[in-house]
């Protein structure tokens, strides 16, 4: 009994010191925190200045209301936006997201609308590269070019200046484009219209791995849901049938049929290769 | 027992030397705070508007605050809830607001502190644009503002991160110094 009344005076002021010099430790960290000593309150700081609206848009919808919106993600080292001209810059490693688009160049550049919309980004720098990637047709879009312009609104590429196109679907069949200038029309995706310009502008269709037309003319249109492939202007293909030298040239990738025209003051020539038994 | 009553004086006496200990952190911290807000003050204003012009005579940049207290001696004034306004070279304006702000180099600097908000109006009290960040130094002889902190800019159409910032008022342009980052609303 004795022995208890004993103990006890000497428990409570040992706990209340453990209290104090806990206190004590506490006490200094928050005046360190206040002060900017601890690294932590310069993190904190950083996420503080985002407001609320802002943080729960990028860190809780992000990327399930960017699928939804298609919402475009720009990012670069540094940047540069004129409020008179509306221009806006993106340089140093630029990068432009969408869901399965990407463009990369080492400038993106662009113009807003009056109202603060976007209206179009181009990519300059050498190169510039575009990869559009449609996983459930195993689908795949490669641009590379000095200069690639996309307008937003109308999801249409100006592709420039040594400007090389392919587009990869399945069984390996792709179309493959070398010209000055290059416009894809990107808005549906199942029946992509490109064009293209240029001196010497080559074409290569590949079907199941294997080479089904190589060709060069002066302009070009093809349509990704009919397989109409249009060449006009010096046209030179060769295919299966030989080499055809003619003014219009159209040709049907599945179907395989071809027809072709004369330039004026030409004739159309055949050139045909007799194969080896 | 006699040594049980000389340990608990002793206990006792650590607790009391613990406790000033305590309590000094606090006392160091509020000399800090009356060291970064309080300047021998001269004189104070209240419900303060300062006008600039130019040598050509037009307004440049107008400077509004709750409070603004004034040290001589320093050349230092601390502004409560400073408001500053550039007019754009359009209809609209630039409005800077912080928290607190200081007026330094004979009234040629200021800086912003805590939650400061640059807002573009295009119109009377229609916000375009809107710049968040923690601190902004204005050169207001040159009206150039600029901060190495990180800054969100939102507007209706996009949102924009990054680290560091500086704005030409005159010629309306944004620099973005680095880890850009946008996102454009579709």
């Amino acid at each position: 009994m004795k022995n208890q009344i004993i103990m006890k005076p000497s428990i409570k002021p040992f706990t209340f010191l453990c209290l104090l010099v806990g206190l004590h430790f506490v006490g200094m960290d928050s005046a360190l925190a206040e002060e900017g000593f601890l690294a932590e309150e310069n993190t904190l700081a950083v996420e503080n200045i985002l407001p609320e609206k802002a943080n729960d848009d990028i860190q809780q919808n992000d990327s399930q209301k960017d699928e939804v919106t298609q919402n475009i993600v720009l990012k670069s080292d540094r940047s540069r936006m004129d409020g008179k001209t509306l221009i806006f810059e993106y340089c140093g490693n630029a990068i432009l997201t969408q869901p399965g688009l990407e463009l990369t160049a080492d400038c993106l550049i662009g113009k807003k609308n009056t109202d603060g919309s976007y209206e179009s980004i181009t990519a300059k720098g050498g190169p510039a590269f575009l990869s559009q990637i449609n996983p459930e047709k195993n689908e795949k879009l490669a641009v590379r070019a000095n200069l690639i312009e996309y307008k937003i609104q109308s999801q249409q590429f100006l592709i420039r200046t040594q400007a090389q196109l392919k587009l990869t679907g399945e069984n390996q069949d792709s179309i493959e484009i070398t010209a000055d200038k290059i416009e894809l029309n990107n808005k549906i995706e199942a029946a992509r219209d490109i064009s293209a310009t240029g001196s010497p502008l080559q074409v290569e269709l590949i079907k199941s791995g294997v080479t089904d037309l190589k060709a060069k003319s002066k302009k070009l249109h093809f349509n990704t849901k009919t397989s109409n492939l249009k060449l006009s202007e010096d046209v030179i293909a060769n295919l299966e049938l030989g080499q055809i030298t003619a003014g219009i040239f159209n040709y049907n990738n599945e179907t395989k049929v071809s027809s072709f025209d004369k330039s004026p003051g030409e004739q159309v020539k055949i050139i045909q290769t007799k194969k080896q038994p | 027992m006699k040594r049980l009553k000389l340990n608990r004086w002793l206990i006792s006496a650590i607790a009391l030397a613990m406790l000033v200990l305590v309590f000094q952190p606090e006392e160091i911290q509020n000399n800090v705070q009356v060291e970064t807000q309080v300047y021998d003050t001269d004189y104070f204003m209240e419900e303060v508007v300062i006008f600039q012009f130019d040598i050509n005579g037009r307004q440049t940049n107008t400077l509004a605050a709750d409070r603004m207290e004034h040290s001589l001696k320093k050349d230092i004034s601390i502004l409560n809830n400073p408001l500053i306004t550039f007019a754009r070279s359009q209809s609209g304006d630039w409005q800077l607001n912080s928290n607190q702000g200081k007026l330094l180099n004979n009234n040629s600097i200021i800086t912003l502190d805590n939650n400061v908000k640059i807002e573009e109006h295009v119109e009377k009290d229609q916000v375009q644009t809107k710049i968040t960040t923690n601190n902004m130094t204005i050169n207001l002889d040159t009206n150039i503002a600029f901060t190495d902190l990180p800054v969100l800019i939102e507007s209706p159409y996009y949102q924009t991160k990054s680290t560091g910032l500086e704005i030409e008022f005159d010629q309306e342009v944004i620099y973005l110094k680095s880890d850009v980052s946008t996102k454009i609303y579709q």
